[in-house]
Formats: structure tokens, C-alpha cells, sequence
């Protein structure tokens, strides 16, 4: 049976909007305008690593596994006078799994959209796909400093999720 | 549980009026004019549907044939691809209203349908005087009937052929069905299906050419397997041309599902695992390879083939040495720009034109004649396909695998100079290697024959792995275009446009004693309607073509945007457009118009063209 990996701490914030590029840059560094979407880094902010994986031209994600007050500030901070958005979205989770098994599983499992393709999806990765009709996005980065699969997906669907793939064998 | 009655006999293939079939047919129904027929089709079938005699609509309609209450949605297939109607390619399919897909579009030779209105209802034909008029609808609640479905005073079908619109104002416009006679639509079915389709009734507007005649199905074998493809004509005369594959698609599909199809071709959006911003910056700071097959070559041979150019081409070809090409383009008699291109200079008497249309072999072959020049002009475009490697370390690349031909200037690629080629071998393979490209950077367009198209890929890529090399998409080529201020047809010109306008008059040779189009920009340089700029806005919204530009705090406008884009290299968000020239110098701050035009401003400040590298210094490298 699969192990899902500890996510106590973990927090998904999300920045969104016309200068949402800007402030994902102010906050991560340049390196942050690489990124094509679905496609993320590894970075620190305060000296703590995080990941951020930009969705599309002016929206990112952040994956945070630490104090929530030190990404809370900083993202105060750098919203100021910049049009965007910064949000916790309550209906929003994630679940994730060890890499290798993890990306075995969901090979099977999972049904990217086109023209995605979860075959070869490389680490700091990412591809929605549904899992018997369950939305998905699957990510892989990493999670406490090695390779990990995170899937972000509707909060109430989360323990159906659980459930399917503590069934697959 | 669905009712079964009988399904109409499919007839013998005894028809000599249609195109031949595609495939092993197992079924097909000639549907008269004014009526609708039912037949069934298993998952994995293909429908292809016919216009006989051209100008005629044929509504569909498609149940799931499990359960008949669940069948394909107009609004659920408008929505989930973005499109009024689904295109053949990565958004073909037709939805259900449970967004299953039923079935995906493989091919398209017309490619105007309709899927906004309803098949035609007896209301119609009431309101316009014609109480008791067959229609569609009708014709459909009867054959439909004995398979319990409820009818409708209206169905909501899918309308193939039927050429409707939404015009600026809102307003769904419709006209005479653009298909001609053969043209056909062919669909492959996702799961068992029970379909509908008529031959449209209406004679009382233009809708069927005021004649409504027959429809054609074809079913074919799930065995089958058809190429996705769209069909074009080049020009009214020529028949229609399917989608092709370049010498590189079939490695290219290794890489990514996001193909589109382009001037007649299938390229690639953008790779997968990578993107926009990851091959962009491929291309600025290492190499990008990408397929350029799309672009048509013409070999213009003969005694008059250096008329011919003189003739029809913007640039003065007297002054190309043999290996030298040159950037131009064809124009009409008022200066318009039919096509922008490159002519090289292939032997003494000999050259080549590389530009985007199959019509331009039409357009110079009526030049030949009109002036009674000696000139062959062949169209070469089925036997080069070509590559562009673009890049600062492109020529890194490139080095250790070329060896150029004697008998040119060049006689290593690091003395191949700016818009200069040689014909020679690439890892062996044959080629004619040009220093051209269309992204601003130092690059090469590699043009060989499509046998040899997959080899080179693979040389190149392995070649390039080091050095960083990745395949580029044409979104991405496109935001490196518009840094370079590099036209692209349709956006930057047509042929109502000027050389002057479009921002390339200096590729406009007036020194040279006569070419056509020559009196007519004679009169327009002094003053152009407009002239191309590059803005870059204040804010990071990016722009989009067709958006109106003003003088700050007006409401009348100087110009319109072309392209836009956001620019990674600059961090800005910047624009190509054509502003009259008053309000055109270097420096002007001018409004852009978001949305209505007025609800949002957003401030730009006319600069050069090409907002990246604007003194060419990289491509000169």
C-alpha cells in the first residue's frame, strides 16, 4: 500500500494578476521569469526553502512548509501597490506521495489533459489530469529537500483521492 | 433502454458525382435534398459527410446511443475548446453535455460552419411567409421518432456548411455556404453513436444557393486510420490541399501533442515539459531549432529570371552576388505588400524565392506573361523542407558538422556572412545552409529534402544537447519576432499595405527604373496613412492586435496595435503598431485603448521597431 508523505506544515498560497510576474520575481528572484507555465523552482525565501510553480503569464504557486507568518509578511509586503492577489484558497489541497512509486501509480492512473504528458514529466514539472474524473494537478518538485509527487486537488475530494490510491496496487 | 428500430440500408457505392472514398466503407446514404436520415456508428467509425454539388448545408445532430439523452451540447463543445467550432487538431472534439467526447473532427476542406443557430425550424419559414415549409428540425423529429426521442420545435445541430458569423456589432450574419462541390467534413466517432443528418430544405435565402440539393455519408472502418488534416485552396482555381507533415513533424510528435496547423502545414505551439519562456530563453542565451517548412520556395530559372525579380521584388537584385540573397517583397500596382520573402542568388542566370504563398507561383507566373519574360518559375516547396537554427551559439553548433561546397564567398561557415548561403553537406546530409532567420538573433535556416528531414533533426539536436539546444514552438517565435520588429503577414501587412507603412520601406529599392508597385510608393513614401513603431507600455498588461491607440487623453484615435507581447529579455510589456506619422517620432507618449478603448489606458512610448537588439548587432555577429 502506498505512504503518503507528512504535509503538517505544508501551505499552498497563490498570487495572481497583471504584475503577478513582478511580485513572483521581487520575491524569488529573477530566475523566476524562466519559468513557463507548469513549470516551477526551487528556491528560499528568509533562508527557507520553498517551491513556486507558475500557472500561467501573471499566476503562481507557492509551496510553503514553514511558519506561515514569514510568507504571510513578505507577501504583504510585496503586493503593495502591484495589481494582484494573494490568496489561500480554503478549497484547495494537496496530498503527496514519494517520487518514484508515486509517478508509477499515477503513469497507470491518471489521464493528463492534452496536450500535456505526465510520461517523462520531469522533476520541477507539473501537468493537470484528472484520476477517475477526479481534477488533479500533479506536480512533482521537492518536498523537504527530495523528489516528491504533490497533488493539489478540490479539498472534498481529497479523502476519496486517499482512498483510491491507497487501492491501487 | 434505447428502442431499435431499423436503420436506413446503407446504398451502393454506385455514385460517379463524389470524390473517391478515403478508406474501406462500410456504410453510406445519399440523403435527398430537403430531408434528414438516422444512422448508426460504432466508436472508433468514421462519418464523413459530403457536399455533392457545393453550397449545401447538412445539419447533424449525435446521441449517445447507450442513452439517447445524452448528445453532443453546442455551448459544452463552444466553451471547453475555445472556439465557435472545433478545429481539426488539438481542439477537435464535439462535447456532450456531460463533456464527454463524442467525436472529434479529423478533416475539414470548407471549414465555415455553424454552430451557433438552430437546424432550420417551420418557424422560420412561417415568419418569412412560408407556413408548412419542410425544415430541418421537422425532417429530424420525424426520423427520430421511432427511436423515442422527444421532438423539438427546434434542434440545436451542429450546422456543417452552413456559413453563419457574428459580426461586430453582435449580430449572427449568414450567407451562401462556402463549400463546393466534394467538400466534406469527416469526423471520427469517440463511442457508439446513433446520428442524425439532413440536406438543409431552404431555397427561400441564399443559406443553400437557393437550391437545396443532395447530402453524401460516408461511414468507414474503425481499422482506418486518417490523418488529421484542414483543406485549403491556394487560389480560387487551385484544388484543395490538405494539412501536410514537414520532413520533421514525425520527430517533433516524439516531443509534443501541441501541434497547429500553420499555412498548410502541421508545427508545433510548444514542447512538452517545456513552454513559451523556457524555449524563448533557449533561444537568447543558447540555441532553438525549429521547423520552418511552412515557408514556399520557387525556383525562378531562365534567361528573363532576373527580370522577373527585378520586376516583382521590392529589393534590386542586380546588386545579389551568387550566394547572397536578400529580403524584399512581392508587391501589387498600389504598393501593397502581397507577400514578404527572400530571394537568393543561386547561379549566374538562377534564383530562388522562399516567401509564404503557393499563390505567389500564380502572381510571378502572371508577371512572366504580361511581360513576356523567359522565366521558369517551379515550385520546390515538396522537395526542401528547412530548419531554422537560431542563437547565439547556433554557429557553435553548426561548425564541427558543415562542410560548405566551393565556389561561394563562404568557405567555412564561420565566413558564411550576414544573409549570405552556400549549399554544402550538414553531417553528410545535403543542404543549402543560410544565414537568415527571423528571430533576431545569429542564426541559420537549413533547408533540405524531407527524406533526409528526420536525420538532420536527430544531428542536430544530439549536436546541440550541450550546447543547451532546444526545439522552439511558434509561440515562442513569435514573442522573439515581435522584439526583432519582425513583420508577420496578416499582422504587420497584407496587401493593402505598404512597404512604408509596414515598417520595411527601406527594403523598397525606388532607385531601380521601374517595378511594380514603383509609381504608387513613389507617391505614398513622402507621406504614408501610417507607419510601423514599437511601443513599450507603462504597465505590464500586454496588448492585443487591432487595439486602438490615442494621443493621451483623447478619444480619437492615430493608430492601431498589430502585435503584442510581454518581453522577458526587456521585462516589459511591448507592441508593434502602425501610428500616423505625426504622432509617430521617437519618444511620443500615445495612449493604448484597453477593452472598450476607454475604460482602461494604459501609456506607451514610441520607440524603435524592433525593441530588442534594434541595430541588428546580434544578427550580424
Amino acid at each position: 500500500m502506498i505512504s503518503f508523505l507528512n504535509l503538517t506544515q505544508h501551505q499552498l498560497w497563490d498570487i495572481g494578476g497583471i504584475d503577478g510576474l513582478q511580485v513572483a520575481q521581487s520575491l524569488f528572484w529573477e530566475s523566476v521569469h524562466r519559468l513557463a507555465p507548469f513549470q516551477s523552482l526551487e528556491t528560499t525565501l528568509e533562508g527557507l526553502p520553498c517551491s513556486v510553480l507558475r500557472l500561467c503569464e501573471g499566476n503562481f504557486r507557492i509551496a510553503w512548509n514553514h511558519h506561515e507568518q514569514i510568507l504571510k509578511q513578505k507577501l504583504q509586503l510585496a503586493q503593495l501597490d502591484q495589481c494582484v492577489w494573494v490568496k489561500q484558497f480554503s478549497w484547495l489541497s494537496s496530498i503527496a506521495l514519494p517520487d518514484a512509486i508515486g509517478m508509477s501509480y499515477l503513469l497507470n492512473l491518471a489521464t493528463p489533459k492534452p496536450p500535456h504528458r505526465l510520461t517523462g514529466l520531469p522533476l520541477h514539472c507539473a501537468a493537470p489530469a484528472r484520476i477517475d474524473g477526479i481534477s488533479v494537478l500533479i506536480w512533482r518538485h521537492l518536498i523537504a529537500q527530495q523528489p516528491a509527487i504533490e497533488l493539489h486537488l478540490a479539498t472534498h475530494q481529497i479523502d476519496m483521492m486517499v482512498d483510491r490510491l491507497k487501492h491501487q496496487t | 433502454m434505447n428502442l431499435s428500430p431499423p436503420i436506413p440500408k446503407s446504398v451502393p457505392s454506385s455514385y460517379t458525382d463524389l470524390p473517391p472514398p478515403l478508406g474501406k466503407v462500410v456504410a453510406e446514404y445519399r440523403i435527398s435534398p430537403g430531408t434528414a436520415i438516422v444512422y448508426l456508428v460504432q466508436a472508433g467509425q468514421y462519418i464523413q459527410i459530403i457536399d455533392v454539388e457545393g453550397s449545401q448545408c447538412s445539419d447533424f445532430l449525435a446521441f449517445v446511443e447507450s442513452d439517447y439523452s445524452e448528445e453532443i451540447d453546442g455551448t459544452v463543445t463552444r466553451t471547453l475548446n475555445g472556439l465557435a467550432m472545433p478545429q481539426t487538431g488539438l481542439l477537435g472534439k464535439y462535447f456532450s453535455q456531460n463533456m464527454k467526447p463524442l467525436l472529434e473532427v479529423m478533416q475539414d476542406t470548407c471549414g465555415r460552419h455553424d454552430s451557433f443557430l438552430l437546424a432550420c425550424t417551420a418557424k422560420y419559414y412561417e415568419d418569412a411567409g412560408y407556413p408548412g415549409h419542410p425544415s430541418c428540425s421537422e425532417n429530424f423529429n420525424r426520423v427520430l421518432q421511432p427511436y423515442g426521442i422527444q421532438r423539438r420545435s427546434g434542434w440545436a445541430a451542429i450546422n456543417f456548411f452552413f456559413n453563419t458569423e457574428v459580426d461586430c456589432t453582435g449580430a449572427i450574419v449568414s450567407g451562401e455556404a462556402w463549400s463546393r462541390p466534394g467538400d466534406y467534413v469527416l469526423l471520427r466517432a469517440s463511442q457508439d453513436l446513433l446520428c442524425a443528418s439532413s440536406a438543409c430544405p431552404d431555397e427561400i435565402d441564399p443559406v443553400n444557393g437557393w437550391n437545396p440539393t443532395p447530402i453524401h455519408v460516408r461511414i468507414y472502418d474503425a481499422a482506418e486510420s486518417f490523418p488529421k488534416a484542414i483543406g485549403r485552396r491556394a487560389t480560387a482555381e487551385s484544388p484543395v490541399r490538405l494539412t501536410r507533415s514537414s520532413g520533421f513533424t514525425a520527430r517533433i510528435q516524439t516531443l509534443t501533442d501541441d501541434l497547429t496547423e500553420y499555412n498548410g502545414f502541421w508545427v508545433p505551439n510548444r514542447f512538452a515539459h517545456h513552454g513559451i519562456q523556457d524555449e524563448y530563453w533557449a533561444l537568447r542565451e543558447r540555441a532553438a531549432l525549429m521547423d520552418l517548412s511552412a515557408l514556399r520556395k520557387f525556383d525562378v530559372t531562365g534567361t528573363d529570371a532576373f527580370n522577373l525579380l527585378q520586376t516583382a521584388f521590392s529589393r534590386d537584385v542586380s546588386k545579389l552576388a551568387i550566394g547572397q540573397s536578400a529580403y524584399g517583397c512581392l508587391l501589387n500596382l498600389h504598393g501593397g505588400i502581397i507577400d514578404d520573402g527572400i530571394v537568393f542568388r543561386l547561379t549566374e542566370q538562377d534564383y530562388r524565392y522562399v516567401g509564404n504563398f503557393d499563390s505567389d507561383e500564380v502572381w510571378l507566373n502572371r508577371i512572366a506573361q504580361q511581360f513576356s519574360f523567359q522565366v521558369k518559375i517551379q515550385s520546390i516547396s515538396h522537395l526542401l523542407h528547412n530548419l531554422a537554427l537560431q542563437g547565439p551559439r547556433s554557429r557553435d553548433i553548426l561548425r564541427p558538422l558543415v562542410i560548405l561546397d566551393p565556389g561561394y564567398a563562404a568557405n567555412t561557415l564561420d565566413d558564411l556572412a550576414y544573409f549570405r548561403f552556400a549549399t554544402g553537406t550538414i553531417a553528410g546530409i545535403p543542404a543549402l545552409i543560410s544565414r537568415t532567420g527571423y528571430t533576431g538573433e545569429l542564426g541559420y535556416e537549413l533547408f533540405v529534402h524531407p527524406d533526409r528531414g528526420a536525420e538532420l533533426w536527430d544531428v542536430l539536436m544530439q549536436a546541440g544537447a550541450p550546447f543547451g539546444l532546444l526545439p522552439m514552438g511558434m509561440l515562442a517565435l513569435d514573442r522573439a519576432r515581435i522584439e526583432a520588429g519582425l513583420l508577420a503577414a496578416g499582422r504587420e501587412f497584407d496587401d493593402l499595405t505598404s512597404p512604408y507603412q509596414a515598417g520595411i520601406g527601406w527594403a523598397v529599392a525606388l532607385k531601380k527604373p521601374s517595378f511594380i508597385g514603383k509609381a504608387a510608393l513613389e507617391q505614398i513614401k513622402p507621406h504614408p496613412p501610417r507607419v510601423a513603431v514599437g511601443l513599450v507600455l507603462e504597465g505590464n498588461e500586454v496588448a492585443s492586435h487591432g487595439q486602438c491607440v490615442h494621443p493621451v487623453g483623447e478619444n480619437w484615435r492615430v493608430g492601431t496595435i498589430t502585435s503584442a507581447t510581454f518581453s522577458p529579455i526587456l521585462n516589459r510589456s511591448i507592441a508593434l503598431a502602425q501610428i500616423v506619422p505625426e504622432y509617430s517620432a521617437a519618444g511620443t507618449l500615445l495612449e493604448i485603448g484597453f477593452m472598450d478603448g476607454m475604460k482602461r489606458r494604459t501609456r506607451a512610448i514610441v520607440g524603435f521597431l524592433a525593441a530588442y537588439d534594434p541595430t541588428k548587432s546580434r544578427v550580424k555577429a
